[in-house]
């Protein structure tokens, strides 16, 4: 076979050369980098001696503040910013979170931040939410919430967390609509931040179980079940009814969630209605009614739930013993009872739940 | 080249063969470069803490199945336990050890044997018992009757109570937040995504102290730096590649994430597998599109688990030996996938490319020097060509190696030192001239025996993890 030498060396002069360029390019950019990035260090090392000091004498007196952390340029700005990102994210006392808060805005970092959030770098505009977000500085709540309206799906997202960091109330109604447009990966966070607004959000998220959008009334249905719900009196009695009327719907998930949120808030009297999800034709609901009527704690579940022992699917059996270990000692007897049973699940579970109540009585 | 029709054909074989090859790898190369760059830049703003501290976040359980492993279980497992994340179950599974593996874990951990009820779907050996640690309420062993890493590793999907299991290996050490990292995208997506691997890095040289890597450096052994070369571009830049085009067969048994419900749909790992890993990968495939169910396999960059590599031939001849009856088995189970549109990608080109350059590879390559020893002795042959094509072959080759170090450089910065990163480029140099060669010897081996029918993992000998100077 013919094969022209010449393309055979041209070949190996290009592989040649583009080896000799990654490894010079590996080499020249360490040796750029690293008088920078040493720099950096130790810029980094002079604000965090100089923040350290600031916060062991509590001080806030504005000439202190200003000459000890000056800031001269952008590259001090970075470097001051990580050593008060990376604070704030460690000390939990308020006057000192206050006072980080506080050198975060006097430095400028705050404006420069906020300048960036109207970048056309798309990843300008994520860096600067993300960090406006974590400063938990005040003045970033107004950008924030206005990067919830961000033609960038990750900068919406952002702007989120950021908001759900500063725990923003008024933004609460605004976060739930991202459930509208975004993908399950991102509705996840989403839910996360609602969690974390708590109660708060509770008013926001109940509104959407109205709604035709099947996704939205999903993931509002598993934020909610995942709130901590302190039902007192007829507060949640508007979301009772929402979440009862939810019980008989098509979507599987819609009715396993729903059970969930409606044994946090509901009275006893709801162990009927949740307690026939039992016969649902899809295990995920079977499972989800038997983790709920653990959550509502009714002891007129106890039968209910013992039968489920005996399901066919593991992940509904499962969730039945779950939930009967909640209730504690007065399963016993009848556990007991059902180490006669000839129901082979029943009394491998039993026996399963006997020796668990008994090793937590040790312990 | 002159001479007769019959090396026409086999001189354009070689060249089609040369070209199909490393034109494959360095595509994937290039894919890898984008999909590395991609999830380096999104674990830049994507926040952990909250899925550490979110209720959402799906439980998994750590499989760790040991065999002859008092050496090194106890800081495997400690490391395992210290693992950052929030519904993490540690199935350690003892099968049936003849060393004090078992003893050591009782006294450690305090473990008190219960009776647990357990998933029967796949049939295993017998479980002599079930035990839970009394100072450690996330720690499950399992004690059974020896049946191999597959046999073990199905009792702990059994035993899982959580939705998705990671298979680890005992000699492993994962970075405190790998698992987090990993479960990401199922945290974030559980319908899509059905199973991960992550990146397995060289422990050997490095400084580890309680369950935990303190410093990273390269071990000044030749072989070690050799193997620390191939899997960074085995890791990085090929099956980077391969989850780009969601066509991932191997995810390292190492460090991997599973959909347990599928796993035990679909009956396990393979009993006495030797590519337990690639088996039930393949199989998880075969089951998906055989389902028609829209899902995504995937690598994660990022997380890291460490694990130390073989450091005398012998074993490490071993490993390769077993790497290849692995995956003759895996082809060989498995092929009705081959050239199969009915499975898409995966039967048209990640089977394809499994048998014609991993299994065939190392045929062809010694067939090749044969041949050309062959063209020499019967003077068909123009040097100056068979020169630069040898020179060519060693280029490319170089080529690909060097770029894995570059993204090893601009993405994980691993290797602080210059000195490590010049020498992982000398070796991606010298690899071609002898380390190759010799895991192609390793690899035919591997396959002769396979068709021979040896079973047996063979021994790996532990030295243990070097500890940090006091």
């Amino acid at each position: 076979m013919e094969i022209n030498l010449g393309w055979v060396a041209l070949a190996n002069y290009v592989l040649l050369l583009l080896i000799g360029m990654i490894i010079l390019f590996i080499f020249l950019r360490r040796l750029a980098l690293y008088p920078f990035l040493a720099w950096f260090e130790r810029r980094k090392t002079y604000y965090l001696h100089s923040v350290e000091k600031i916060l062991a004498r509590s001080l806030e007196n504005d000439e202190y503040v200003k000459k000890i952390t000056r800031v001269k340029n952008l590259m001090d700005k970075s470097a001051l910013e990580e050593v008060l990102i990376e604070a704030l994210a460690a000390v939990a006392d308020k006057n000192k979170r206050r006072i980080l808060i506080r050198i975060y805005e006097e430095t400028g970092i705050a404006g420069w931040r906020i300048g960036q959030m109207k970048s056309f770098n798309v990843w300008k505009r994520r860096m600067a939410a993300d960090l406006l977000g974590k400063s938990q500085s005040l003045r970033a709540e107004t950008p924030l919430f206005l990067a919830l309206r961000d033609k960038d799906e990750d900068v919406r997202l952002i702007a989120a967390k950021g908001l759900g960091k500063l725990k923003a109330k008024g933004a609460i109604d605004s976060v739930v609509d991202l459930f509208k447009d975004f993908p399950p990966e991102k509705c996840l966070i989403v839910a996360n931040i609602l969690i974390d607004f708590g109660e708060e959000a509770v008013p926001a998220l109940s509104e959407t179980l109205k709604t035709p959008n099947l996704k939205t009334c999903y993931w509002s249905l598993r934020a909610l079940s995942e709130i901590d719900l302190v039902p007192d009196g007829s507060k949640y009695r508007d979301l009772e009814e929402k979440l009862e009327k939810l019980l008989p719907e098509h979507g599987a998930r819609i009715r396993a969630y729903s059970a969930i949120c409606l044994a946090k808030i509901a009275s006893w009297d709801m162990v009927g209605k949740i307690a026939s999800l039992l016969e649902d034709h899809s295990p995920v609901v079977r499972a989800e009614a038997c983790r709920a009527l653990g959550i509502l704690g009714n002891p007129e579940a106890i039968d209910r739930l013992m039968k489920c022992l005996n399901d066919n699917n593991w992940i509904v059996n499962y969730a039945a013993s779950r939930a009967l270990i909640t209730f504690g000692g007065r399963i016993k007897r009848k556990l007991q009872e059902n180490l006669k049973s000839s129901q082979d699940m029943i009394y491998k579970r039993s026996r399963e739940l006997l020796e668990e109540l008994e090793i937590h009585a040790r312990v | 080249m002159q001479g007769s029709s019959w090396h026409y054909f086999l001189d354009a074989f070689i060249l089609l063969y040369f070209v199909g090859l490393n034109g494959i790898y360095s595509f994937l190369t290039f894919l890898a470069f984008f999909e590395v760059r991609r999830q380096c830049r999104r674990s830049f703003i994507d926040d952990y803490a909250y899925l550490y501290s979110s209720k959402l976040t799906p439980g998994a359980t750590l499989l760790v199945p040991a065999y002859n492993e008092e050496v090194t279980i106890i800081e495997a497992v400690r490391s395992h336990l210290q693992t950052k994340y929030p519904k993490l179950e540690v199935i350690v599974i003892n099968d049936g050890s003849k060393d004090g593996t078992f003893e050591i874990l009782k006294k450690e951990f305090e473990l008190i044997k219960v009776y647990r009820v357990m998933h029967a779907g796949i049939k295993t050996k017998e479980i002599k018992g079930y035990y839970i640690s009394l100072t450690h309420p996330r720690l499950v062993v399992i004690d059974k009757v020896n049946g191999g890493k597959a046999d073990a590793l199905n009792v702990g999907i059994n035993a899982s109570k959580h939705p998705y299991f990671i298979s680890i290996d005992a000699d492993v050490i994962l970075e405190e937040d790998a698992v987090l990292r990993i479960m990401k995208p199922f945290a974030e997506n559980p319908d899509r995504y059905m199973a991960a691997g992550g990146i397995v890095r060289v422990a050997n040289g490095c400084i580890e102290e309680r369950g935990e890597i303190k410093e990273v450096k390269l071990s000044q052994k030749p072989l070690v730096a050799f193997q620390v070369m191939e899997y960074l571009r085995t890791f990085t830049a090929g099956r980077a590649g391969f989850s780009r085009l969601n066509s991932l067969l191997i995810v390292s048994g190492a460090f991997a994430v599973f959909n347990v419900e599928e796993a035990r749909r679909i009956g396990g790992y393979a009993p006495n597998s030797v590519g337990e890993d690639m088996e039930l990968l393949v199989k998880f495939h075969r089951s998906l599109r055989h389902g028609k169910r829209k899902y995504n396999i995937l690598y994660c960059a990022y997380p890291v688990c460490w694990t130390e590599v073989p450091e005398s031939l012998e074993i490490l001849g071993r490993q390769r030996n077993r790497w290849q009856r692995g995956l003759c088995e895996v082809l060989s189970r498995h092929k009705r996938m081959l050239f199969n549109f009915r499975y898409g990608r995966i039967g048209l080109f990640a089977m394809p490319f499994y048998f014609l350059f991993e299994f065939m590879g190392p045929i062809i390559e010694l067939l090749g020097y044969l041949y050309l020893i062959l063209l020499i002795i019967f003077g068909f042959v123009n040097l100056p060509f068979i020169f630069l094509f040898l020179v060519l072959a060693v280029l490319w080759g170089i080529l690909l190696s060097v770029s894995a170090v570059l993204f090893e450089d601009l993405n994980f910065k691993w290797y602080t030192q210059w000195q490590y990163i010049a020498k992982l480029l000398l070796f991606a140099i010298l690899e071609n001239f002898g380390y190759r060669q010799m895991t192609a010897v390793w690899r035919i081996q591997g396959s002769i025996d396979y068709f021979r029918g040896k079973k047996s993992w063979g021994a790996m000998t532990r030295k243990g993890f070097q500890p940090a100077k006091t």
